[in-house]
């Protein structure tokens, strides 16, 4: 055993980059262990050409390796150089397979046998080294593999890929062209792809480009004597079944952080499954001296693992650095709360707010830059009934008072405390907020942007879960009317199921049985009735109310199949539970009764016309999950395109809306243009996050768009085009005498093509061009409440 | 939820407008004393009503250029900025009128700071040409000669006719069109017939001699005629289709070879499919025609009445 080393760190990523960049600087004694042959393994694994986006921009770049925007390469080369530069030691070809000890008594044992001492250990080795690997017999056979690096190097190939999210059905999609690709789920279902994936999987299942095989799992792998290829045996529904491949690709995702951990040896006592580690503001963890920093603690991004490369090493040197977002926290904090450092302000914060109690301090941080505290005055309206706004309040202090408005007209007033939240039902559903929220005496609050939440709620299942309690509680409030005391919504809420729909998926059907009532909690539903086998749509249901009243009032089986007409969650409370409630509740008992004769009459208006099927049109071409969709009442229109030039004339020269593309039902059209919808699919994937809602409810590119199109693809309506940027020519009047039309000039100062898509005429006062300009009344805009109405149900 | 057409814009607006000017210009005709009896250019009430029309005019030939240049949008590059500024000024603003909050109602509201919508237009343009109709024919007194005041009445009449047909048109025939058009669109029909004529001369080449001529006559039929007008004088669009048609009955030699009498049966049904597209194009193209012909005679007559309006006017100043 040789001497001790002061500092071990362990992964040479951009977080152990940067820490021993900085300990070489400064002249601390270290050590870089690199499991594979070169350094930041997972960056060099990128597809070619790749950019490495330097996000977030807001955050300061603290470091001794530099690091902007720029292709894979061109980052790696410049790391190489200034962690040469620096003069770090670096050690690579040295796994290291656990870590035992505390501070001043550290001992790593490689996997080559070797071991090392050391005083203090960063660990930073990031969450892409712990891949999830297949657990069979055979998995250390070559031809397993768990990435794929360049899917052109395999042609006339038989590969099966394993797994059920985005990047195995991307590896399988990337293969299928030249080789047969047979893709393994473990599930019924692609259960963890977006929609734009699953509508690719289909469309190559439709198109046999592709095998799937659902609900399998592999059981062992071996060779096959004869061909010298793999041979896989896979369980699944149907009797064990035998495959012959050249190779796999098992794309299975990474170990949770806590057993990334523990294969090192490392058992941090205070940390749950599914968290990430308690951390100090120095990045040291329950084990005193080592220091845990990057992906495993929580902050994925490349710019943050590398500030706190430096800052970690800072601090173990004894001068600590306040960290990169400091000051940026400080003076958001300060404003609003009477504390003497962003470390105490980020206590209190953790301290207030129960919800955000499971988070380190690290992504506590991170949520509170992205968010903003305001203090606002009492009596000051922090948003109104009926506005667009997708960000959610946490409440850190005072009281707000909450103004809800019930279907039936009659409204109440909630007072929220500190530590409570609002706003959830705008985040989960994406639909106007349901209530005005009025700011009581001292409030203080934490608004934080919808981006920022998801990822929250992706990151911590716990919060996940404490707030679809939350807003399961609500949402019955606000069905049932205040009437239901606690003990009652307590019952209802514990025997409550969640379901998940896509759409065209039926929540049930005519003539089932009464199972309970299904709170819609985002996404829509159509209830139709079936007359001659045809089914009639009769009502359009949106977030926030309910269905399936009525079998459960009259006993009766259902009286109409209530189908999704986007993706939609809901909400079922069992029949049981219903009506006892129901029994001890004269009150919510009258208001359903209601209900049900105004669903008796609907039934008989929708039944006796042929309406229906419009509302079923517009419901299938993205109408369910519009906010304001363009229609042309082709009875009216004269075929002008006006429309077309009036919004070419007032964006760019590009006209958003193509008028003859797009389909008709009966006289009505719905031409190319924007839905501006609940949860907009367009946002999903922008690299510079340029799409935007704004609190009027339009969705916009702004001008930071990079023109990468992502949108374009993502869109399922075909709405977004990429265009030049051009000055519209006004026609001057001997233009109009003689017929011409001039043709409009691009901006010689703005040549880049970016993303274009209907802005509802956003910040221009009046109506939107195309309806504004449509000479007869043809162009309209409607949201999806008002189908029925236009449908004359 | 019907909405209403330019006839009906908000309830009759401009027919109401148009209604009580025209009352008032009635009761203004009937109370002041007129040595021509009922009235004349000359006199007093000649030249309100003079004035009168010629400023009606003037409104109504700004429709047509309000139609083909929408009014000037500021520049975009700054509403980014502007909008933020505004959200954030209406979020401090406590007592922002809630009206700003009903994004449609405010937005429809200010709709006038644009020049209004071009239906508004359209309407008030359709009502104030039958006014103008009225007023034109008081100020001319019923006095015709063969001079340039008479000329400038014919073209207002020929415009005001034409007008009253287009507006009819525009009422009548978009509903018949979109009865008229498959799902599909006309585009695509375009596409099917490009198809059929490919299998046509596809099967038609293997077919004898004389019936491989029949079905040749047909491909002098194109729905494509030089002019969309045309349309509504062109005979029959497919009438050399049905030439070959009657030809291909009335021989009868394939009947006698089975495999000849198969080949027979598709081409005459490729045919029929190509008769009845042909006659389909031909409807829309001859529909959408007939929607817009008026504007033939509508937009270069109220270019020759405006010239023809200044001069006499300026005559008038001229003679005075």
């Amino acid at each position: 055993m040789t001497d001790k080393i002061p500092l071990v760190i362990v992964g040479a990523g951009p977080a152990g980059l940067a820490a021993a960049a900085r300990a070489a600087q400064v002249g601390v004694s270290h050590l870089l262990l690199e499991a594979g042959p070169e350094i930041a393994h997972t960056i060099r694994c990128f597809p070619k050409g790749k950019i490495v986006m330097a996000e977030p921009t807001a955050l300061p770049l603290r470091s001794s390796v530099g690091f902007l925007s720029d292709s894979s390469d061109v980052v790696l080369r410049r790391w190489s150089g200034d962690l040469a530069a620096s003069g770090a030691v670096v050690r690579t070809n040295a796994k290291v397979v656990q870590v035992a000890g505390q501070r001043g008594d550290f001992s790593l044992k490689l996997a080559d046998g070797d071991s090392i001492a050391a005083e203090q250990v960063i660990i930073a080795i990031g969450r892409q080294g712990s891949i999830r690997r297949l657990d069979v017999p055979g998995s250390e056979l070559t031809g397993v593999q768990y990435q794929l690096d360049d899917p052109d190097e395999y042609v006339d190939e038989t590969i099966v890929v394993v797994g059920a999210g985005d990047s195995s059905l991307e590896n399988a999609l990337a293969l299928t062209p030249g080789n047969r690709v047979i893709l393994v789920s473990p599930h019924d279902d692609f259960i963890n792809c977006g929609d734009v994936n699953l509508g690719r999987l289909k469309e190559a299942l439709a198109a046999d480009r592709l095998e799937a095989l659902n609900s399998a799992r592999i059981a062992s792998i071996d060779i096959s004597p004869e061909s010298g290829r793999l041979n896989v045996t896979l369980h699944s529904s149907r009797p064990i079944e035998r495959l012959e491949c050249h190779r796999i690709i098992a794309r299975i995702g990474t170990l949770p952080v806590r057993q990334t951990l523990e294969k090192l040896g490392i058992v941090l006592p205070g940390m749950a499954s599914g968290e990430f580690p308690r951390l100090s503001e120095g990045f040291e963890s329950e084990i005193p001296g080592l220091f845990i920093i990057g992906a495993l603690a929580g902050c994925p991004l490349i710019k943050q693992a590398l500030n706190q490369g430096y800052e970690v090493v800072e601090y173990l040197r004894g001068c600590p650095v306040p960290p990169a977002d400091d000051e940026a926290l400080w003076t958001k904090l300060n404003q609003a709360l009477d504390i003497d450092s962003v470390a105490a302000g980020i206590d209190l914060v953790r301290q207030r707010l129960p919800l955000l109690d499971s988070l380190n301090a690290l992504q506590l941080r991170e949520v509170l830059r992205d968010s903003e505290i305001r203090a606002p005055q009492p009596g000051e309206v922090i948003f109104r009934r009926n506005d667009f706004g997708d960000s959610f309040f946490s409440i850190l202090g005072g009281s707000v008072s909450v103004r809800l408005t019930y279907p039936d007209g009659k409204s109440a007033n909630v007072t929220l405390g500190a530590g409570e939240f609002f706003g959830e039902l705008g985040l989960l559903s994406g639909r106007r907020r349901s209530g005005t929220v009025i700011s009581g005496i001292d409030c203080v609050l934490v608004e934080t942007p919808r981006r920022a939440m998801l990822r929250l709620l992706d990151l911590s299942p716990r919060i996940q879960r404490q707030l679809d309690e939350v807003a399961m509680r609500r949402a019955l409030a606000s069905c049932f009317g205040t009437a239901l005391p606690d003990d009652q919504v307590e019952l209802l809420v514990n025997g409550a199921h969640e379901r998940s729909y896509a759409a065209g998926d039926a929540l049930f059907r005519q003539g089932d049985a009464a199972d309970g009532l299904y709170l819609i909690r985002r996404g829509s539903v159509t209830v139709s009735h079936t007359v001659e086998g045809r089914e009639v749509v009769i009502a359009y249901v949106a977030a926030g109310n309910y269905v399936g009243e009525m079998a459960l009032v009259s006993g009766q089986p259902r009286s109409a199949t209530v189908r999704a007409a986007g993706p939609t969650e809901a909400v079922l409370l069992e029949a049981v539970h219903f009506r006892a409630m129901m029994e001890r509740n004269p009150e919510a008992r009258s208001d359903i009764a209601r209900r049900y004769l105004e669903g008796l009459r609907a039934i008989s208006a929708g039944t006796g016309s042929q309406n229906g099927n419009l509302v079923e049109f517009l419901v299938a071409r993205g109408g369910g999950e519009a906010t304001d969709m363009l229609l042309i009442d082709y009875e009216m229109c004269i075929r002008c395109d006006n429309c077309e030039r009036a919004c070419a004339n007032v964006h760019d020269g590009t006209s958003r809306l193509v008028r003859q593309a797009g389909q008709t039902f009966g006289t009505m059209h719905i031409p190319t243009s924007c839905r501006h919808c609940e949860h907009p699919q367009c946002m999903k994937d922008c690299p510079p996050d340029a799409i935007h809602r704004s609190p009027q409810g339009e969705i916009f590119i702004s001008d930071s768009c990079i023109g990468c199109g992502n949108c374009q693809s993502n869109c399922p309506y075909g709405v977004i085009q990429m265009a030049v940027p051009q000055e519209y020519v006004r026609r001057t009047l001997v233009d109009i005498v003689i017929g011409r039309a001039p043709r409009p000039r691009v901006r010689a100062e703005n040549t880049m093509v970016k993303a274009v898509k209907c802005d509802m005429c956003r910040g221009i006062v009046g109506e939107a061009a195309c309806v504004r300009e449509c000479p007869t009344g043809a162009a309209r805009r409607v949201n999806p409440d008002e189908f029925h109405l236009m449908a004359g149900i | 939820m019907r909405r209403a057409s330019f006839l009906t814009y908000r309830k009759l607006r401009y027919l109401k407008l148009s209604a009580a000017l025209l009352g008032l210009i009635l009761l203004t005709a009937w109370v002041l004393p007129d040595r021509y009896g009922f009235a004349y250019g000359g006199t007093l009430m000649g030249y309100l009503s003079g004035t009168l029309a010629a400023f009606l005019a003037g409104l109504l030939a700004w429709y047509g250029i309000r139609k083909r240049r929408p009014p000037r949008i500021e520049d975009r590059r700054h509403l980014d900025r502007r909008c933020r500024v505004e959200t954030s000024q209406a979020r401090m603003d406590q007592n922002a009128d809630q009206r700003t909050r009903e994004r449609r109602g405010v937005k429809r509201h200010l709709n006038w700071q644009h020049g209004g919508t071009l239906m508004g237009w359209l309407s008030a343009h359709c009502y104030l040409g039958g006014v103008l109709f009225v007023v034109a024919s008081l100020h001319s007194g019923l006095h015709f000669g063969l001079n340039i005041h008479t000329l400038t009445y014919v073209l207002l009449v020929v415009l005001v006719a034409s007008g009253v047909w287009g507006a009819l048109a525009y009422v009548r025939y978009p509903l018949l069109i979109s009865r008229n058009a498959d799902p599909e669109g006309t585009r695509d029909r375009q596409a099917q017939l490009a198809e059929v004529e490919r299998k046509l001369r596809a099967n038609a080449a293997d077919l004898p001699v004389e019936l491989s001529a029949a079905v040749a006559i047909s491909n002098d039929d194109s729905p494509l005629v030089f002019c969309s007008w045309w349309q509504i004088f062109a005979s029959r669009a497919s009438a050399q289709t049905d030439v070959a048609l009657t030809r291909i009955q009335s021989m009868s030699g394939w009947m006698a070879d089975a495999e000849c009498q198969s080949a027979v049966r598709e081409v005459y049904a490729l045919l029929l499919k190509k008769q009845h597209l042909l006659a389909q194009i031909a409807d829309a193209s001859r529909l959408n025609a007939r929607m817009r012909i008026w504007q033939i005679m509508h937009g270069p007559v109220s270019l020759a009445f405006v010239g023809v309006l200044v001069a006499h006017v300026s005559s008038m100043l001229v003679f005075w």
